[in-house]
This record gives C-alpha cells, sequence and structure tokens, in this order.
C-alpha cells in the first residue's frame, strides 16, 4: 500500500472509544485560571521558569525537616497504639528523644549559620561558630571540612591542581549547593581545578555535543560540574547544549537554562579567556543588545566553529566596515558558504580541502560544520569503495576503504573490502610469482600490488616484500640492459663471462633461446617481431639482462 | 494590511484549553501538564514576533505543544517517572468523584494510546481526538502530508490493535 492511498476508517471499536474519551484531557476551570495568573506574572513572561511556593524566610529547613519528622513518629507511634490495643498512658514518647530531635534541629540552624558566614567568605566567623556551637557528634564532618578548606585557602596561592581540584570540592561541599564568594578566586588563571575526571567529562560532553546526543553532554555537563564547581568551561558548554535543546524543542524552559550556565561561565571564567567575547555576545543577542564591533573576528570565528555560519557572517558584517581582518574574513566565509551549499559536486580531494579550511577558519578545530563535509566525504567514499570492488580494482578499493576507516573506523563494508583484498592478494602474489622470471617488471608490479592489498602483518605482504626487494635489487644492478638486436628468422651467439646456470625469456613467440656446445654461450633465434627480455644467470651467482629486439 | 500580533493573554484565552488537552493526550504526566502549558505559552510568546503566519495561530501552538510534550515525556524518561501517574495531584475545583473520574478515564486513555509510536500517536490525536485536518497535522509538525497520511493509516491500525489486546486482557 503506498502513502497515496486513502487511509481507512477508524474501526467501530476504536472510533467508540476515541469518542468515549472527546473530553479525556480536559482542563478544568480552575486549573486554567491559576496557570494563566502564573504566567501572566511579569517575572514569568520574561521567561523565567515558573515561580515555586515561597516559605517564609524565617523558617529553616532544619527546623521544617524536624517537625515533619515529630509528626510522622507521633503519627506511626500512634497507628502502633491502635494496632496493639495498648493504653496509650504507658505509650507516651521518649522525652529524650524529643529532646534529641529538638537539638538536631538546633545544631542544623547552627550548621547553617555556619555555611552562610563560609558562603560570605568570613572564613574566621565561620571557624568562630563552629567552635563555640558545632559541639554535637553530627556537626564533626562540617567542622572537619571546614579545617580542612580553610587550611588549602590559607596557602591557596601555593596549592597543585590536586589541591585546587580538593579545594573545589570542600568549598562546593561547605557552600551547600549555594554560591560561595571564594569561589570565584579557583577560577582565577591558572587555578582551573581541571582533574583528570574533569577532563573526562568534558571531552565526553563536548564529543557528545558535537554529535548532537544534548542529553548525553547535559548529563556529563552536570556531572563535571559537581565534581568541579569552578570549572568553567563545563557551565560554557552546558549553556550551549542547553540552548540547542531549546532551538529543536522551542523550549523555554531550557533557554533559561542555558542564559544561567552562559552567565555562569561568565562570572567565573577569566577575562581573557577566549570565548568570554562570544558568550557575551550571545548573551547581548539574547537580550537584544548589538554586537561589540571590537573582537569581531574572534567572536565570528568562535561561532564558525560552533556551527553557526550566518551568525559569524553578520558578526563579520558588522564589524567589516571598522576592521581590515573582519572584511577578510567575511569574504573567505563567504566563499567557503559557496563552496559548502555545494557539497555535492566537489570531488573527494577538494571535499577534504573544504575539510582543512572549515578547521582554518575555526581557528584550528574542527568544527561543527566539519561533521556535515565528513558526512559527506564518507557517502562518496563508501560509492568509491563499492564501486571499485564491483570491478576487482583492488588497489583503489584498498585505497577507499583505508580513508573511509579513518572517517568511519567501524565501517563494516570498509573492513570487510579489506578482507577481500587481502583474500585477492593470494593469486595476485602467484600470479607475480610465476612471471617473476619471465617478466620481473610485472612480476614487480604485482608484488608491489600485494603489499597495498595487505596489511603489513600478512605473509603474502611478507613474501611480496622479500620478492619485490629481490626484483628491485635485480633492476638495480640491470637499470640499462644491453639491447641485442637481430633480424627475424635469424640467429645469434651470446657468450657470457661464466658457466650459465639457468635461462628464461619474456616472450617465446618473438625470440627462443637454446644453449650450445659452446661453453658460456646462448644460441638466440627471431621468431617475430618485436622486443623482449633474456634473463640469465650465471654460475659465479651474477643475473644478466639482455632486451632483445627483432627487426 | 499589518498582521495583528495577539497578546500572549489572548493567546491563552484562545488556545489554552486546546493546548492542554493535546499535551494531556500526548502522554505528559499529568502533574507536568501545568507546567508544559506555561512552556508552550512562554514559547509562543517569545517566538510571537517572528510568526509569520502561514498557518492559523492554533495549529502553529499544537506544533509547538507537540514538541513540548515530546520533551516532557523525554524528561519524565529521565527522572524515571513518565509511568507515573500523579495520584497527589489534586485538582480542587473538581468533586472527589469527578477527580477520580477524570483520572481514570486519562489513565485509560493513556493505557492504550502508549501502544502507539509517538509519531503515530501525535496523529491519531491531532486527527481523530483535536479533529484537525491531516493538512493542519502536515503544518503543525512540519511533515509532508503523505507522511501524515502514511502515519495515520499506521497508527489507526495500532489503535485497534491495542484496543484488541486490552479488549482481550480484561476477558
Amino acid at each position: 500500500m503506498s502513502d497515496l492511498d486513502p487511509v481507512p476508517e477508524l474501526e467501530p471499536e476504536a472510533k467508540a472509544f476515541l469518542e468515549k474519551h472527546a473530553e479525556t484531557g480536559e482542563p478544568s476551570a480552575d486549573q486554567l485560571a491559576r496557570t494563566r495568573a502564573l504566567m501572566l506574572k511579569p517575572s514569568v513572561v520574561r521567561t523565567t521558569p515558573p515561580p515555586k511556593r515561597q516559605r517564609p524566610s524565617w523558617l529553616p529547613n532544619e527546623v521544617l525537616a524536624a517537625a515533619a519528622v515529630l509528626v510522622l513518629l507521633l503519627g506511626v507511634q500512634g497507628v502502633r497504639w491502635a494496632l496493639h490495643d495498648e493504653p496509650a498512658a504507658t505509650q507516651v514518647p521518649d522525652v529524650r528523644a524529643v529532646k534529641a530531635m529538638v537539638g538536631a534541629a538546633r545544631e542544623s540552624f547552627e550548621e547553617k549559620a555556619v555555611r552562610d558566614a563560609y558562603r560570605a567568605g568570613e572564613l574566621d566567623g565561620a571557624t568562630r561558630l563552629v567552635k563555640e556551637h558545632c559541639k554535637a557528634e553530627a556537626c564533626k564532618p562540617l567542622a572537619t571540612t571546614l579545617a580542612q578548606a580553610v587550611a588549602l585557602w590559607n596557602r591557596f596561592d601555593s596549592l597543585s591542581p590536586a589541591e585546587l581540584s580538593q579545594l573545589a570540592a570542600l568549598d562546593a561541599d561547605l557552600a551547600g549547593g549555594g554560591e560561595s564568594v571564594l569561589r570565584k578566586r579557583l577560577s582565577a588563571p591558572g587555578s582551573l581545578a581541571a582533574t583528570p575526571e574533569v577532563e573526562r567529562l568534558f571531552a565526553e560532553a563536548t564529543t557528545a555535543r558535537k554529535e548532537r546526543r544534548f542529553e548525553a553532554a547535559v548529563i556529563a555537563l552536570e556531572r563535571c560540574i559537581r565534581v568541579a564547581p569552578a570549572y568553567h568551561p563545563c557551565y560554557r558548554v552546558l549553556g550551549s547544549a542547553y540552548a540547542s535543546i531549546a532551538t529543536r524543542d522551542q523550549s523555554a524552559i531550557d533557554l533559561e537554562r542555558a542564559r544561567t550556565n552562559y552567565e555562569r561561565f561568565l562570572e567565573l571564567a577569566p577575562p581573557d579567556d577566549e570565548y568570554v567575547p562570544k558568550v557575551r555576545a550571545i548573551l547581548d543577542a539574547a537580550s537584544g543588545k548589538p554586537p561589540s564591533p571590537t573582537g569581531g573576528v574572534k567572536v565570528a570565528t568562535s561561532q564558525f566553529a560552533d556551527g553557526e555560519l550566518a551568525n559569524a557572517l553578520a558578526t563579520l558584517e558588522a564589524c567589516a566596515p571598522e576592521k581590515e581582518a573582519c572584511r577578510l574574513l567575511f569574504e573567505q566565509m563567504k566563499g567557503f558558504q559557496t563552496r559548502l551549499s555545494d557539497l555535492g559536486s566537489l570531488d573527494l580531494e577538494a571535499l577534504a580541502e573544504v575539510r582543512e579550511e572549515e578547521r582554518g577558519l575555526a581557528g584550528g578545530q574542527p568544527g561543527v560544520i566539519a561533521s556535515m563535509v565528513k558526512r559527506e566525504l564518507t557517502r562518496r567514499l563508501k560509492a568509491e569503495v563499492k564501486a571499485a570492488t564491483a570491478r576487482t580494482d583492488w588497489l583503489s578499493a584498498v585505497e577507499y576503504a583505508r580513508r573511509l576507516l579513518e572517517e568511519e573506523p567501524d565501517d563494516e563494508a570498509a573492513m570487510q573490502t579489506l578482507r577481500d583484498a587481502r583474500e585477492a592478494a593470494r593469486d595476485v602474489y602467484l600470479r607475480g610469482y610465476q612471471l617473476k622470471d619471465a617478466s620481473p617488471g610485472e612480476a614487480l608490479a604485482l608484488f608491489k600490488q600485494v603489499m597495498a592489498m595487505t596489511p603489513a602483518d600478512d605473509s603474502n605482504h611478507q613474501k611480496a616484500k622479500v620478492r619485490a626487494a629481490e626484483l628491485e635489487g635485480l633492476a638495480a644492478t640491470e637499470t640499462d640492459p644491453v639491447t641485442v638486436s637481430l633480424p627475424l628468422h635469424t640467429s645469434m651467439n651470446l657468450v657470457f663471462e661464466s658457466d650459465i646456470q639457468r635461462v628464461a625469456i619474456g616472450d617465446a613467440d618473438i625470440a627462443n633461446v637454446e644453449t650450445t656446445r659452446k661453453p658460456r654461450t646462448l644460441k638466440v633465434t627471431g621468431f617475430a617481431q618485436g622486443q623482449t627480455t633474456l634473463l640469465v644467470w650465471l654460475v659465479s651467482g651474477k643475473r644478466e639482462t639482455r632486451r632483445l629486439e627483432v627487426r | 494590511m499589518p498582521r495583528e500580533v495577539p497578546d500572549i493573554a489572548r493567546l491563552y484565552d484562545d488556545h489554552a484549553r486546546q493546548v492542554w488537552r493535546t499535551l494531556a493526550r500526548l502522554g505528559v504526566p499529568p502533574a507536568a501538564v501545568e507546567d508544559a502549558v506555561q512552556d508552550v505559552f512562554l514559547t509562543a510568546h517569545e517566538r510571537l514576533e517572528g510568526f509569520e503566519g502561514r498557518s492559523s495561530l492554533s495549529t502553529w501552538l499544537v506544533g509547538i505543544a507537540v514538541r513540548v510534550a515530546a520533551n516532557a515525556r523525554r524528561a519524565a524518561q529521565r527522572q524515571g517517572t513518565l509511568k507515573l501517574v500523579d495520584e497527589h495531584f489534586v485538582d480542587a475545583s473538581r468533586g472527589p468523584e469527578q477527580h477520580l473520574e477524570h483520572q481514570r478515564s486519562l489513565r485509560e486513555l493513556d493505557a492504550v494510546l502508549s501502544a502507539l509510536p509517538d509519531d503515530q500517536r501525535e496523529v491519531v490525536v491531532l486527527c481523530d481526538l483535536e479533529q484537525l485536518t491531516a493538512p493542519q497535522v502536515a503544518e503543525a509538525l512540519d511533515v509532508k502530508l503523505n507522511t501524515i497520511y502514511s502515519r495515520l493509516r499506521l497508527g489507526r491500525a495500532a489503535l485497534s490493535k491495542a484496543l484488541h489486546r486490552a479488549t482481550g486482557e480484561l476477558r
């Protein structure tokens, strides 16, 4: 059935089911009104996410939590009394337990005060609070963490990268998910806390983003931020990943997340970070500000690397009247855009050049557009491999397959081609072996073909290499063979310097060769007009070649 | 004559009911529908100026709703809450009986529609429940008309199959 065939009507059962659910999912008037009220708040219309219910600021989380636990405990106890039918008077909750809970709540409250002091950058104040109030067992981990962090902050300038990373983790722990004023110091130049794990997560996320697996990138980057809250590159790429998701899904929430992460990046990144101008330009563009004319080339390069060719051109166009570099880069990118729009007409070499050009325009690293060029290149290479294999042109097939594997290391068709070529190389080797005496030139070409068709560890490759070396040695000693010319149907004696061991002739239809009774002498007879080669192995170990020309 | 651009309040008043229904029927968990509705209208608000008017506002909003629903489903899957029909989500304007009936009905519909692949479910919901025409759905989803017909055909077949299975399980 084709797509143009009429769509069958719904079956009666399905029709009845859908009719039954004609109202399902309908909102109530209250739901509509509540959402309307929430959404039309000015702060929400400015694309911020819907506000959460607020709790009075004077009521700390810990006190609420303790109250909730108490209520729960009393409730559970009540159920137990009811089940066991025991007199309530004997089941009064343990006063010590209640006291302990209230104490824990107070302790939590003091813990909060310590964290607040730390977040405000008051290390001495936080330490004093710990000494005065943090006496309970539960508070000890906080005291230990604070002591470790203070010790590291006191010798901040001499910290190793590992210690910086440790400090970033302690800082995140002490700030309890909030902001700490000290954290900015961690992102100062030279103090970027990039542990191998962070680098791995960042690389994983960057790859995922380039492959447009944005959710995977977000997961890796959220983890990166948890591990190293001061590692600003993660915020930038996270902003970019959320922006891509927002564009793809038209999601305002993801757009807001992108903005938050970009802003965080700007807070943490040193001013001379290469991405700062670009991120600023993105945020400016989002808020409707015109792009800054300065740094246009840098911004455009970065935009280009992110695959935003149109934005890069717009940036360059804006700064072109003032900066010659902008104008030149604009022209170069415009040319690139033209080539890019017609990728299908470019040959393989031109495609490779476009990719190199893309790398240059993206600032030395392959940008997002490179993946598009790569896709085209891969598609073409696959076609070439297929065509060359079909016409059993193994040399070309192997060359294209190898290039294809450089682009797509797991391409099964390319791997199969190499396996087939390896199999076929055996026959080519045998043909070369048969010709090596009669026609060493041809044999040499075949041996070289075998070497090109097989990997270095293949037995045919190794045998062909030895044979080729032998023949090349021969060719080297006899680079300019003596030409013997004789008329058709005549004979000639050839005398050599020592006794003859073995003789071979390339084309026995042109000339015949036979030994004579005379020592070290061969008799050559011309049968047909043309040229052929005569090879003579002497007892002395030397091989001599004569070019026979029958006139 | 310049096209009149409605403000977000009017847009909401005119289309919220349809958007809400569409999201609920496209598998957005009940507790997340309200957020998703906001998401749709905030997205629309941001893009309203760039709206070219090639389709009707209603079709355009349905298109946004389909994408937001896909996003919400994905988010719910990430958080492992897709199958969680939020029992605690209480609609105060409905009485307890009505509320339970509404929940049951939604769950029943979702149980059958979730047997359909997402792209077929979208087309069946828009054509057979929202009563949009195939060309309107094609515009909303930015997909070729023939693809819509194809998805509708497959979706209707899958719907019947899912219903047969559900009925068989009940017997």
